[in-house]
């Protein structure tokens, strides 16, 4: 039987896998490949690999902006060590992915399960979910900022209307880093649902028919069907929000809170501009900065390991 | 609120000249009319954010003072002037002119962002050496390193801090306005009494004053008979003056009757929080005067800080204006005839002035109509000036990386008392600790 597949599949395949397509003299070129990829490559030397060695060799000095750069070798880095502060940044970025990433990434599948079926008003929702993406993170801060605001605030209006006294949130060592992330998540929940909207239109519709007639009820098809179907994106977005929330994070913890109160959301990202643009150590924000690029690094192999690309549509 | 102009002033336009001549600017008014006038050019000027609504007519009038004569200016955020300057110092692109205040006087001229203003002060322009206020000149005045006795800044106001109060929150209290005989106690018992709340959220504050800002702290210390650093420049936060004066500022700050530096954040900041009226009365500067008018509705006056401990202690410093160094300025001859012009006699102090925005820092100016006489609020002018002889000043030789250490850290010391009930004694000393090791590394790298 598997002969005669094999032979039928030879002789199927012969008449109706289509030739490869010759590659041109034009698209074989170098030349073409480098005008294409050249742009791309010298934008990202400049802004990102320039940068990234500038800072590194900046990591092995002590520079204030004034006088010329002075070689302290591992110093910076030795120095990190007893740098309370610096425990405590890392501790509350932590922290921070802990209450950003759970919840992007369950609410966006969640919602974007949701809103990926057909109900009258289905657009107005999906508008609604993605406004977030449209706005600044500054002014995001700035609206949210009064959202918890404790005298005229809407949520402590809402509290007060069920006879609730709401905390102040941002100057709530307990709350002010929830807080945050709350923001965060809902800042963050655009570019989820929009990756998941594309995954689940690439759910083979058979499986889930298949699954109806074996009996599966809703949640079995979302438990078993739909969630490792979504697998890769939910990877990507893992990601993705892991690499937001640790770089990005920086204007809505600044703008809300500015660390405090009491250094309680203190993130990474707020010691380094400290360092760097309060208190002028160049190179000691540098040192700091690389330990965090290597730790998004690890996090993001960890999540996410590097495969090699499928050729012909086998995996490899 | 009306902005008023050189050209709006004209009521008192006698009284200004009368004013003006017994005003060092007049004394060398002949010199500065001899010089040429340039006649094209672009000055750029950076200047703080706060700032800009005071200055534009200054750029204006320049402007029209000099036909063909273009001013760009550039706005930076007060907490950012210092690395906006050094990374534009670094990039060559300096502006020909810059606002700074004193607190970054030495490290922006040890960073030749700032030029030694000594050589415009001996061209016979309109000031000299000796035209500009002590006080006040004296903060720009370099008193160690290679800058030893050069001066790299010409202060464009003489502030000290004064109570800003709202009369018609006195008015519906029943309360007499504060008036020179006040107490700190005194404040803090009418502060109590304007205080609004909503359970436990306090939804106007009586007083609001930034504790962790040296203009409160410094004359308090100094009040108690003592002084904020030691004789080997480290900070001593540990006596019995800076816990004292620390216990009766965080205890309101418990008592939500005092908003602080994080309070008035979150209202949006202090001269919004007064002009909404979310605050009663608000301890601040001449130079937001113009922002204050601006946005308060409700009649306001001014009246002296209360005296702590039974003697007066004021907050005193200024900004100023310098000129970035040779080889870096595009334009240092515009420069010079622009600060010319702005010391002059018809210049761009006396429209400051006139804009509400500044006491000029010049001893034979602290009475004169040209800001004096402006129509209120606030009504009772003499306060900006008489309180220059109760300042007490940040000392010049804290460095400005320092002062960045020693602003965070007393806030956080703010925060341990007031949300966690840390004792003063050992939030100050946490702090202390932080901010000497801080001053030890800056002044073990150069200062």
């Amino acid at each position: 039987m598997s002969k005669t597949d094999t032979a039928d599949e030879a002789g199927m395949s012969a008449m109706a896998r289509p030739k490869p397509r010759r590659r041109s003299s034009r698209t074989a070129s170098p030349f073409w490949a480098a005008l294409f990829v050249g742009p791309n490559v010298i934008l990202f030397t400049v802004f990102m690999v320039i940068p990234l060695v500038w800072g590194l060799a900046l990591s092995l000095y002590d520079w204030n902006l004034i006088y010329a750069p002075r070689f302290v070798g591992f110093d910076n880095y030795l120095a990190l060590m007893n740098d309370a502060r610096a425990v405590n940044s890392v501790v509350k970025t932590v922290y921070l992915l802990v209450l950003g990433v759970v919840p992007t990434v369950f609410l966006s599948f969640l919602l974007a399960v949701l809103i990926n079926t057909s109900f009258p008003g289905y657009s107005v929702f999906r508008t609604m979910y993605l406004l977030p993406i449209v706005i600044s993170l500054v002014a995001s801060a700035v609206l949210w900022k009064f959202m918890y605001d404790p005298r005229v605030g809407p949520i402590a209006q809402l509290l007060s209307f069920f006879g609730v006294s709401g905390p102040n949130w941002l100057q709530d060592t307990t709350w002010a880093m929830p807080a945050l992330s709350l923001v965060i998540v809902w800042l963050r929940l655009p570019l989820g649902i929009i990756l998941y909207l594309a995954a689940l239109q690439q759910v083979n519709p058979q499986l889930l028919e298949a699954a109806e007639i074996d009996g599966a009820g809703p949640w079995a098809k979302l438990r078993h069907i739909i969630w490792p179907n979504v697998m890769p994106v939910t990877l990507l977005i893992l990601v993705l929000t892991l690499r937001g929330i640790i770089f990005d994070s920086f204007d809505i913890a600044f703008v809300m809170t500015k660390g405090g109160p009491l250094n309680s959301t203190d993130i990474l990202a707020v010691y380094i501009y400290d360092l760097a643009f309060a208190q002028l150590r160049l190179g000691y924000a540098s040192a700091l900065s690389t330990v965090l690029f290597v730790i998004v690094i690890i996090l993001a192999l960890i999540f996410n390991p590097p495969r090699r690309r499928p050729t012909n549509g086998d995996t490899v | 609120m009306s902005k008023t102009t050189l050209t709006q002033f004209t009521p008192s336009r006698r009284a200004v000249l009368a004013g003006l001549a017994a005003s060092p600017f007049a004394l060398a008014a002949g010199s500065h009319l001899a010089m040429a006038q340039p006649t094209s050019g672009t000055l750029s000027i950076a200047v703080f954010d706060w700032a800009e609504i005071g200055v534009k007519p200054v750029f204006a009038a320049y402007e029209a003072a000099r036909p063909g004569v273009k001013i760009e200016y550039s706005v930076i955020p007060s907490a950012e002037l210092r690395q906006a300057l050094l990374s534009r110092r670094l990039a060559n692109k300096l502006p020909d002119i810059t606002y700074l205040a004193d607190i970054y006087a030495t490290q922006l001229a040890n960073a030749e962002v700032t030029a030694d203003m000594r050589p415009f002060l001996t061209s016979g322009g309109p000031i000299g050496l000796n035209s500009l206020a002590k006080p006040f000149l004296d903060q720009y005045l370099i008193t160690s390193g290679p800058n030893k006795d050069g001066i790299f800044g010409l202060p464009i106001g003489a502030d000290t801090v004064v109570l800003y109060y709202n009369k018609k929150h006195f008015d519906d209290a029943g309360i007499p306005y504060p008036d020179d005989t006040w107490t700190f106690e005194k404040q803090i018992e009418v502060a109590t009494q304007l205080t609004q709340k909503n359970g436990s959220v306090t939804t106007r504050y009586g007083l609001a004053a930034s504790v962790p800002w040296h203009a409160t702290y410094v004359p308090g210390i100094e009040a108690f008979g003592d002084t904020l650093l030691d004789e080997n420049n480290m900070y001593k936060l540990q006596t019995e003056a800076a816990i004292k004066v620390f216990t009766m500022y965080w205890d309101q700050v418990k008592a939500g009757v005092l908003a602080s530096t994080p309070q008035q954040n979150q209202l949006g900041g202090g001269y919004q929080a007064f002009g909404a009226g979310t605050v009663s009365m608000l301890q601040s500067v001449r130079a937001l005067t113009p922002l204050i008018r601006s946005v308060t509705t409700d009649d306001w006056d001014v009246a002296f800080v209360p005296t702590i401990n039974g003697v007066r202690k004021t907050g005193m410093g200024s900004i100023a204006q310098a000129i970035t160094p040779p080889g870096m300025a595009n334009n240092k001859e515009l420069a010079f005839d622009y600060l010319n012009w702005f010391y002059s006699e018809d210049g761009g102090m006396k429209i400051l002035a006139a804009g509400y925005g500044t006491v000029p820092p010049v001893e034979a100016l602290y009475n004169s109509p040209i800001w004096t006489d402006l129509p209120g609020p606030p009504y009772d002018n003499r306060i900006f000036a008489e309180a220059i002889q109760y300042g007490a000043m940040n000392p010049t030789s804290i460095p400005a990386d320092v002062q960045a250490v020693v602003d965070a850290e007393l806030t956080k010391a703010e925060e341990a008392v007031v949300l966690n009930n840390v004792p003063v004694a050992d939030a100050l000393k946490a702090a202390e600790t932080v901010i000497n090791e801080a001053m030890a590394r800056v002044m073990a790298a150069g200062g």
